[in-house]
């Protein structure tokens, strides 16, 4: 049965803008992270964003 | 499903697909419905997905879910990373979509529209969406590398440098071209002036939104964004009214291209989270919104195709751009059926999110077919105009005059009707001064999407809506721009650091401006020669696109059949091969044509031999002298650079076929992996 909070979840996905708190359920419940300093929404943006232009990834 | 009712469905499918592409390629008398058009793209889609796709990866790739991916295996959070298949569906698409599959499509009607429907759906389904696949599969076996190390690795040094050339080219000459279209669209109209310029603080706000207000919140600072464009657009409306304001937004083709070329830089040095990262989350949903939007009206309104099937310019005396058929339609759409830039993509960021092999069909085949899907959209849209009024729009004055009641004879004597009184009320209905000569195929691609909207959604809108098109075209383009300048300096600046390390770092503040200069100059100076080009510039720009886009492409086909060969599946070789040998005979034969034709319309020497002979004639008024001489250069160079593109191509062509040789003296042992 569709369900909105299945399609927003998917559009949060999908544009990308539930990555902070994925990444943060992912350091809070994964042991490998846990010698790594959480690091801030502020800063996890900043380094997607310079992680995503410093190659091609935008076509004709 | 039972198997038997799986199978009458796909019959059925085939069948209404045949049917819907015999109807558009046989019908004369009468006119076709959009509709056709669809129903035949999306059942051939459909089918080649199911079938062909679905064989290609079971047979000749032998892709295995049980395998673990780059992603997977190398995992670290950030580049490497296991992702949702529709998320990185998405990615993709949104990175592979850009204007060329609007633009190609809408220059290409000039041929009338069989020729053109027919590449992007033959194109797309054997070619395009073969080499996206084919190229995505092997960079996620070989844990994501580039398309130029596997060029390197499985052709030789000299394919790698070759497709680093290539890259390096098709990106000034596509952002020249580009650049020149939202110059053309932006010419004398402050209402799309004003729009496109809003843009700019539009996307600033939207960054510092994300940046320092709410950090990260893509989908509501996006929101905000497109709120923001729309009253953009509005504010333009009551800009244009305005004796005060629309002066300072109603500009000549020259003032504008050097607006765009201090932007370029600009966006190519300020920070990532300023300007490019902003406009790109803006441009991605605008560009979703739309073509989606675009498909819901053409399903609604159902309107008829009115451009004819084939015109009298497939002879190659076409106005929009010079040269015949062949091989100059399989060059003028290359996005919407194979391009070669894509394979960049393929083997960059996709190949490294790619959680199972199992989904590389429907993110690489499907992927393109979506693309090809948006090309057979923009075709509908260029071929709903009256094609006396497309002619009008599409074609410079350099062939058809400046004079309305000129415009109007010329066009008329090729048998197309249309009438000043019509083009004026055009123009007015859709708030511009003049639509004749508005070259490079957006605005009259906007005026088509304008009509489909207003008639679906509201005609006493035409205004509004022709003027959101601009602004949707021009956000993407100038998205492109910006990434594009960006990605050349960073592409630099790798090669200068081979000569002075400290060149070679990217944060480097004397590094990225020099750079980011050198960049912008190449380009810069396509745009600057396309502007002055009495004929438009889109004539001599975008087949030389064109060209360099396909050279890619045949070179990721050639990395392609070069890895079948060596892994032993020769005999399975033919699927990237024979897209490989159509390539190559276009580019080839389109090359020669735009370098040795004898007509000044195709050929770069003669025409640059033409003018040479007006100015030793002593015909050119002293004010056109200046121009004449920079044209003239500019053609030799033009040139040169189309027989540079060439000679590489073959170089790879000749690595191929040296493989081919040595798999057969060889035959047995088995080279490489897949």
């Amino acid at each position: 049965m569709f369900s909105f909070f299945k399609a927003w979840n998917l559009i949060r996905t999908i544009s990308g803008d539930n990555e902070y708190d994925i990444y943060l359920e992912n350091y809070l419940s994964c042991k490998k992270h846990k010698n790594k300093a959480l690091i801030t929404r502020r800063q996890f943006f900043k380094n997607k964003l310079d992680e995503k232009w410093s190659k091609i990834n935008r076509c004709c | 499903m039972s198997n038997s009712i799986k199978k009458i469905v796909w019959f059925c499918i085939s069948l209404l697909g045949a049917f819907a592409f015999s109807l558009i390629a046989l019908e004369r008398e009468e006119s076709i419905n959009a509709l056709w058009f669809i129903t035949a793209a999306v059942c051939i889609y459909m089918v080649s997905y199911r079938f062909y796709s679905a064989w290609i990866a079971s047979k000749v790739f032998v892709l295995d879910e049980f395998r673990q991916t780059p992603a997977v295996r190398l995992n670290n959070g950030r580049d490497f990373l296991p992702t949702n298949k529709w998320v990185v569906f998405a990615t993709h698409f949104a990175a592979i979509a850009g204007p060329g599959p609007l633009i190609g499509p809408t220059l290409a009607a000039q041929f009338g529209y069989l020729p053109g429907t027919i590449w992007i759906l033959v194109g797309a389904v054997v070619g395009g969406a073969v080499q996206d696949m084919t190229v995505l599969f092997f960079s996620v076996r070989r844990n994501g590398k580039s398309l130029g190390q596997m060029a390197k690795e499985e052709l030789g040094v000299l394919a790698g440098i070759a497709s680093l050339i290539g890259t390096f080219m098709i990106m000034i000459i596509l952002i020249a071209v580009l650049g020149l279209i939202v110059v053309n669209a932006m010419k004398h109209s402050p209402w799309a002036t004003s729009t496109v310029a809003a843009t700019i603080p539009i996307a600033m706000i939207v960054g510092f939104y994300m940046r320092f207000i709410r950090p990260g919140r893509i989908l509501e600072a996006t929101l905000l964004g497109v709120f923001l464009l729309l009253m953009a657009v509005y504010a333009g409306s009551i800009i244009d009214q305005s004796e005060t304001m629309r002066v300072y937004f109603d500009h000549s083709g020259l003032f504008l291209a050097w607006a765009i070329i201090i932007y370029g830089f600009s966006a190519a040095v300020l920070p990532i989270w300023m300007l490019l990262a902003p406009r790109d989350y803006l441009s991605t949903f605008v560009k979703l919104g739309t073509v989606i939007f675009l498909a819901i009206a053409i399903a609604i309104l159902q309107p008829e195709i009115k451009m004819p099937a084939i015109t009298q310019f497939v002879d190659g005396s076409g106005p929009i751009f010079g040269g015949g058929i062949f091989p100059f339609v399989f060059i003028t759409i290359a996005c919407g059926a194979i391009s070669g830039f894509h394979a960049l993509i393929s083997s960059g960021t996709t190949p490294k999110l790619i959680d199972n092999e199992k989904h590389i069909p429907m993110i690489g085949y499907g992927g393109m077919l979506l693309e090809s899907f948006v090309a057979i959209m923009a075709m509908v849209a260029a071929c709903v105009l009256e094609p006396g009024v497309f002619f009008a729009i599409n074609s410079p004055a350099g062939i058809v005059g400046s004079e309305a009641h000129e415009v109007i004879t010329k066009i008329n004597s090729w048998g197309f009707a249309v009438t000043v009184e019509q083009m004026n009320q055009l123009a007015d209905d859709v708030g511009e001064k003049t639509l004749f000569a508005r070259t490079g195929g957006a605005p009259s691609l906007a005026v088509g999407m304008a009509t489909i909207f207003a008639n679906a959604f509201g005609k006493h809108l035409l205004a509004m809506w022709y003027h959101f098109a601009i602004m949707f075209e021009a956000v993407f383009i100038l998205t492109t721009l910006d990434a594009g300048t960006r990605v050349g300096r960073f592409m630099l600046q790798d090669i200068l650091s081979n000569f002075h390390p400290k060149l070679g770092q990217t944060s480097w503040l004397p590094s990225t401006i020099v750079t980011s200069g050198i960049v912008v100059s190449c380009w810069g100076y396509f745009l600057y020669i396309g502007v002055i080009d009495p004929n438009g510039g889109v004539n001599i720009l975008w087949p030389l696109f064109g060209i360099a886009n396909q050279m890619l492409a045949a070179i990721a086909l050639s990395v392609g059949t070069a890895i079948l060969i060596k892994s032993g599946k020769i005999r399975f070789a033919w699927i990237t091969a024979i897209p490989l040998a159509w390539l190559l005979i276009v580019t080839s034969s389109a090359s020669y044509q735009k370098v040795f034709s004898e007509d000044v319309r195709i050929g770069f020497l003669s025409a640059a031999r033409a003018m040479t002979e007006k100015i030793n004639l002593g015909n050119l008024p002293t004010k056109d002298l200046n121009v004449t001489e920079k044209l003239i250069f500019n053609l030799k160079l033009d040139a040169g650079i189309t027989i540079f593109l060439v000679i590489i191509l073959w170089v790879v062509i000749f690595d191929v076929f040296r493989i081919a040789i040595q798999s057969r003296t060889q035959r047995g042992k088995k080279v490489t992996n897949v």
